[in-house]
């Protein structure tokens, strides 16, 4: 990555940081699961900005903090627009299935490649929203560039991985970013990213390689302890399994710190020193709670099951139906309660961690930049909500 | 204390401004050397979301420009002088607010899936014109032929079991009059079942066909399926399914893993239809068999052998199909005539019960 002149290292002149309280973002979480419930999902347009507001206010660069100024409200007014615009194609869409039907049975499933080309939309369209609701030193990030363009670029794309077996993914990563950041501006200063799909083929092809490896490993070893094909290749997707689970967050922290690298905004450029290491341990720690809680809701199901199952198998009574609305609760519990762990401790903890192994340089460029820009309408967040295609924060 | 130290960013460039503040009468004043940088009225100001060693605010007239205070003493004049400070992060969200309309939406929703959408499958069904409705049940018919577990490409076709459900169903026909006469097959499934599709398409799988113990009872079957085609429930039923399917995932939105409880709504919002639906079916048969001369009563012995007759537990809460005894009695309480000649010979009835021996591609 350094082209500069030899010996002389990029100036570092602003460290980013973030100082957020855990207390009180646990507090947005839980509050916001619970609302969830009695609101049947809709308080999550207050829950999201909550969080956002929270994350991007704690976050500094230097001795300037972030802001968020997006509102639950146009979040709540561009999911309902979305929904709206999308009756008649859910309609178009259900109509076109029925016709693909009459030619062969499930001719219509491809039909969800339509969601796939409004799904990229929606999240280009949402990270113009995020973009323009986020303020830092009296100004906004804004986006121009269109949405359908992108959306072209990243099939073409998507199919270029899977017609390479995935070897294309740096590529296809290092081209949409290069779009997305350079119709990202910051006042009148251009986005750019300098960042090459060749630099992340290069440093996730070690972690990918050593998957590799292990699986292959396994699989001849067992081939010639056992001389039993079937058997080695079952063991191999033993150990595939797992080490896809170790290897995702090691390439996603290698993702992320190239990503962070190849940013920059005129001569404000960015340095990471992003571990791959830090955030495994994130996704261990993580995973390892997680499991724990599910062990929890699991025994409680059971002890329910244990005391009560035996009213299941006689006549429906009122009795029958509180066991099932009970169980019905547990479950969303589970799931919420996962949601509010997985935001804590993985979300939350990347974050921060992202946050404070970022530094600038060319921090001085912004002394001259004038405003610029105006404020995206929420209708791709919308968008990306309907389809539950949401990029999270 | 007549002025204080902040810095600004005005808005307009990126620049951090060190100013003076100036507390007049009426507004507050940032000043950097001789400029007035902005002048915001008291009650315009408004705390930001900021960490919490210093005062950040804004102005709700003057969009993205931040004033920061650092110094304690001037944070505590600022609080003093301007009355709606904290309006807007004490504006927590309005959850009795999202409450009461979440639970308005929820209700409208509800009562729209339980009045509103059967009215429109009842009156949208009269809308479809026939050929429509026949292109919807072919629409379907390869993924039902899947799901009633069949092979998916085969019909039974022995000829001479052909020539006895020809027979059975050129009678039913003839009695029920319908624009399209219905298109009975039999499946290859030794599922024991039977199913009409919009427009007509009527399939009887082999397992309902052998554990059938003469012509009336296959017929009763019959007849009740033909009763579906002639009051298009088939077609009902995808509009009410796929209305209800979609103001469900409307509601429930993203909700993690919802899609469990919007199956299980579908399923109790299906049953109460298919209840009364079946009952109609029922009744229609019983019509269509007296016209023939035959009694109805064969149809509801065989759905009391079928159901096992038992009438509670949970799995009869979910079921779509009523109680077999419940139909059972309805059915007895019907003309039940014997006067027609029987349907099918003894060796016609032998014959039908093997048009399985033999399958053509559907």
């Amino acid at each position: 990555m350094n082209h500069m002149s030899p010996g002389a290292p990029p100036p570092i002149d602003a460290a980013a940081s973030f100082r957020g309280d855990p207390g009180a973002f646990l507090r947005i979480l839980v509050r916001g699961a619970l609302l969830q419930l009695p609101t049947f999902g809709f308080y999550r347009f207050w829950l999201i900005t909550d969080m956002r507001r929270h994350l991007w206010a704690n976050t500094r660069l230097g001795e300037d903090g972030f802001a968020y100024t997006g509102t639950a409200k146009e979040l709540l007014v561009g999911f309902l627009i979305a929904t709206a615009v999308l009756v008649p194609v859910y309609a178009l869409y259900a109509i076109a299935g029925l016709v693909a039907e009459t030619w062969a049975a499930f001719a219509s499933v491809p039909l969800v490649l339509v969601f796939w080309v409004f799904g990229h939309f929606a999240l280009y369209r949402a990270r113009a929203y995020k973009a323009s609701r986020t303020q830092y030193r009296g100004l906004r990030l804004w986006m121009d560039g269109s949405g359908l363009a992108y959306a072209g670029r990243a099939m073409a794309w998507d199919l270029a991985v899977v017609l390479t077996l995935g070897l294309a993914y740096p590529w296809r990563a290092a081209s949409l970013e290069r779009y997305k950041m350079c119709h990202t501006r910051f006042g009148m200063l251009q986005g750019g990213f300098s960042g090459t799909g060749a630099v992340l083929f290069r440093r996730g092809m070690l972690y990918w390689l050593a998957g590799l490896a292990i699986v292959g490993l396994v699989f001849v070893s067992t081939l010639a302890g056992r001389g039993d094909l079937p058997a080695a290749l079952m063991a191999a997707l033993g150990v595939a399994v797992p080490s896809g689970l170790v290897l995702y967050p090691l390439l996603m922290a290698v993702r992320l710190r190239w990503q962070i690298e190849g940013t920059h905004f005129g001569a404000l450029g960015f340095q990471s020193r992003l571990g791959p290491g830090t955030v495994f341990w994130i996704y261990l720690k993580a995973a390892l709670i997680v499991f724990g809680f599910f062990l929890a809701g699991g025994i409680v199901a059971g002890l329910l099951m244990a005391v009560f199952g035996g009213a299941l198998s006689g006549p429906a009574t009122g009795g029958t139906v509180a066991l099932f609305g009970v169980i019905a609760l547990l479950y969303l519990a589970l799931i919420l309660g996962f949601g509010v762990l997985k935001r804590f401790y993985v979300d939350r903890a990347v974050w921060s961690e992202i946050a404070n192994t970022t530094t600038a340089s060319g921090v001085g460029v912004l002394d001259t930049v004038a405003a610029a820009g105006d404020r995206a309408g929420s209708l791709g967040e919308g968008f990306a909500d309907a389809l539950d295609v949401s990029g999270g924060l | 204390m007549e002025t204080g130290r902040a810095a600004c960013f005005d808005g307009r460039t990126a620049r951090r401004r060190d100013v003076t503040l100036h507390f007049d009468a009426d507004a507050l004043r940032a000043v950097e050397g001789d400029e007035e940088v902005l002048r915001w009225p008291y009650d315009a100001v408004r705390r930001q979301e900021a960490p919490h060693d210093r005062l950040t605010i804004g102005s709700v007239a003057d969009g993205l420009a931040r004033l920061e205070v650092d110094d304690p003493a001037t944070a505590a004049r600022i609080a003093a002088l301007c009355p709606r400070l904290a309006a807007q992060t004490e504006e927590r969200p309005p959850v009795l607010r999202i409450l009461a309309w979440s639970a308005a939406a929820v209700i409208s929703i509800a009562l729209t899936v339980v009045y509103l959408v059967p009215i429109v499958a009842q009156y949208g069904a009269g809308l479809v014109p026939p050929a429509v409705e026949r292109r919807l049940g072919d629409a379907v018919e390869g993924r039902v032929r899947v799901l009633m577990g069949g092979r998916g490409d085969a019909v039974c076709a022995d000829p001479e079991g052909s020539r006895a459900l020809a027979r059975l169903a050129g009678q039913l026909a003839a009695a029920a009059n319908l624009p399209d006469p219905p298109r009975i097959a039999v499946l290859p499934s030794r599922t024991k079942n039977a199913v009409a599709l919009p427009g007509g398409r009527i399939f009887l799988l082999e397992g309902l066909l052998l554990e059938a113990r003469g012509p009336d009872e296959v017929a009763g079957v019959l007849a009740h399926e033909i009763g579906h085609v002639a009051h298009r429930d088939g077609l009902k039923r995808m509009i009410q399914v796929g209305g209800t399917g979609y103001l469900l995932g409307l509601l429930f939105g993203d909700v993690g893993g919802a899609g469990v409880l919007v199956a299980l709504a579908q399923t109790f919002a299906d049953t109460s239809y298919s209840r009364a639906i079946e009952a109609q079916a029922d009744a229609y048969a019983a019509g269509l068999m007296a016209a023939l001369g035959r009694p109805a009563t064969p149809l509801g012995e065989l759905m009391g052998r079928l159901e096992g007759g038992d009438g509670g537990g949970v799995a009869d809460f979910l079921r779509t199909h009523p109680g077999g005894r419940a139909r059972q009695e309805a059915l007895a309480r019907g003309p039940n005539p014997q006067t027609g000649a029987p349907l099918l010979t003894p060796e016609e009835w032998a014959a039908l019960r093997r048009i399985c021996r033999a399958t053509t591609p559907a």
